[in-house]
């Protein structure tokens, strides 16, 4: 290593980083997480695309991530858009936090409108590249990050987050985006993407976690009231609890997405991310 | 890992969203014989294929208005009936009479499963002006009426057929409504002629597109689109600028 590298590594490595990567269970253990995008009925009679995308890690010092996309019907490429979304936001937040956790509200608000920023320029950057309308690539986006302290939400378009404190009910951590009617919604490729992005934090852990497209949302939120179906995430929190990562894990999830019990209810593409909170891995609170 | 607890989800029990449509049809004196014949024929039909498609049978909502001599708003409310994807025929259901009931948004439309269209008589002159009036006026309660029942929707409908030219005065600024109300994108307005009808008249309804003239008497092929069209927007999902399926019963006249 050079001199300069050495410096630059020191400089990197501040000891409060240092504790917190250490003390922290191996990611893998700390959170259960299952999660697949199927495509809809109507998009199969129609001969389209799934245009929803979904990704989750976990990163070494237990912080949890999770993007879920929604592709709009109407734009030709959305499923592109969606896939470089999700992609692109996880690196953003996966490079930021993995380095330096962002402590407060702000900090976390900063981190995840950046996230929205970066894949905004990524996806302008893919429809020039490409020589395409931007509004081709449509598509909402829904970005979450779950620590032992806090659950930090972004989101443009329709998607749903819900979470569940250790100690109280679930509780939806978004409000879908609508126009006046029900095919209207925002979309992160719309000139005012950026201002129609909206953060919220949470000074409270959640230890089970949901992100849904808007695919579900008529089986999974009373609409009228707006508050999470408890019948519809109680059994799924409790698959995710005995589920490891795994091929199986996502083959049963996706197979429950694409049944006949689920399609008669919905025509859209549907999107589930479910996470819990493993236990069994050290419960290990951060030194003050 | 038990895929057993998968099954054990039960789903939220939300009302569906609504796409409402008001069919202002002309059932003046000039329509009488075939043309009358085929319009109920048609809006017949309209019912058969909507109940089709399940999610369309319970999202559409119909109201008719009629104009011949009066403007009348008709009952189309008939018992309610199972969606049928294999086409089950209701040819032997009996065919209600006309039955006038009052302009009101909560009594006027029904969803497609309830849906059953009198016979229509032709008599009378043509208060198209006053029809669309009502039918706008319709869709701004429904809408109200949605809203205070926390119901999504879809822009409403206005489809309108004549085979003539208004016989009311006032028409006119019916018309610059129904444009304005189109432009703030607050309902889809669109205006079929029949025969000898005025189509520069039906065009002053809409900036967005054009009237169309139906093509002889094809009232089956007019509702079979119109069918189509409404399945498709109803079942749309955000962002989407629904692709109706393509005019065969029509043409864009260039007479005037």
């Amino acid at each position: 290593m050079t001199l300069l590298g050495r410096l630059f590594f020191r400089r990197l490595a501040v000891p409060g980083f240092r504790k917190e990567a250490a003390v922290y269970p191996p990611g893998e253990d700390a959170w259960r997480v299952v999660g697949a995008a199927v495509k809809g009925v109507s998009h199969e009679r129609m001969g389209l695309p799934c245009q929803d995308a979904q990704e989750y890690r976990v990163l070494p010092n237990g912080v949890l991530l999770i993007a879920v996309a929604d592709g709009a019907g109407s734009a030709s490429l959305s499923e592109l858009g969606a896939r470089l979304a999700v992609s692109r936001a996880m690196d953003t937040l996966e490079s930021r936090i993995k380095r330096h956790p962002p402590c407060t509200g702000v900090e976390w608000e900063n981190v995840i409108r950046r996230a929205f920023y970066r894949t905004f320029g990524a996806l302008v950057r893919l429809a020039e590249a490409q020589r395409k309308p931007i509004r081709e690539y449509a598509t909402t986006l829904t970005c979450v990050a779950a620590t032992r302290q806090i659950l930090a939400v972004g989101q443009i378009g329709d998607g749903a987050v819900i979470g569940r404190n250790p100690a109280g009910p679930l509780f939806s951590a978004t409000r879908a985006q609508k126009g006046e009617y029900a095919n209207e919604t925002n979309f992160l490729t719309q000139v005012d993407a950026l201002k129609k992005v909206e953060v919220w934090v949470y000074d409270q852990p959640v230890d089970a976690l949901a992100v849904t497209s808007d695919g579900l949302i008529r089986l999974a939120i009373q609409l009228q009231s707006g508050e999470p179906y408890a019948p519809f995430f109680d059994p799924l929190f409790a698959y995710a609890r005995t589920a490891r990562v795994s091929p199986e894990a996502t083959a049963d999830l996706a197979g429950f997405l694409s049944s006949e019990r689920v399609s008669a209810r919905t025509e859209d593409d549907k999107t589930l991310v479910i996470a819990v909170r493993a236990d069994g891995s050290k419960e290990i609170e951060p030194s003050p | 890992m038990d895929k057993n607890l998968l099954e054990q989800a039960e789903f939220a029990d939300n009302p569906e969203p609504r796409c409402p449509v008001v069919l202002v049809l002309d059932t003046s004196g000039s329509m009488g014989g075939a043309p009358i014949q085929e319009l109920n024929q048609g809006l017949f039909e309209f019912g058969q294929t909507l109940r089709q498609d399940r999610l369309t049978a319970l999202r559409v909502e119909v109201a008719l208005v009629t104009f011949g001599g009066t403007v009348k708003a008709l009952d189309v409310r008939g018992e309610r009936r199972e969606p049928a994807p294999g086409g089950n025929s209701f040819g032997l259901a009996v065919r209600p009479k006309p039955k006038a009931i009052p302009f009101d948004a909560h009594q006027a439309f029904v969803t497609v499963d309830q849906y059953s269209p009198p016979v229509l008589e032709a008599n009378g002159g043509t208060p198209m002006g006053e029809a669309i009036q009502r039918a706008l006026a319709l869709l701004k309660d429904r809408k109200e009426i949605y809203k205070q029942n926390g119901l999504d929707y879809f822009r409403p409908w206005i489809f309108a057929i004549s085979d003539g030219k208004p016989t009311d005065k006032g028409w006119e600024a019916v018309a610059d409504q129904v444009r304005q109300e189109e432009n703030r994108k607050g309902i889809i307005f669109y205006g079929v002629g029949v025969e000898n009808a005025d189509m520069k008249v039906l065009a002053r309804f809409s900036e967005a597109r054009q009237p169309l003239k139906l093509k002889g008497l094809a009232f089956d092929n007019l509702f079979l689109w119109l069918s189509k069209s409404l399945s498709a927007v109803a079942n749309s999902r955000p962002g989407e600028q629904t692709p109706l399926p393509p005019v065969g019963w029509g043409e864009v006249d260039t007479s005037h």
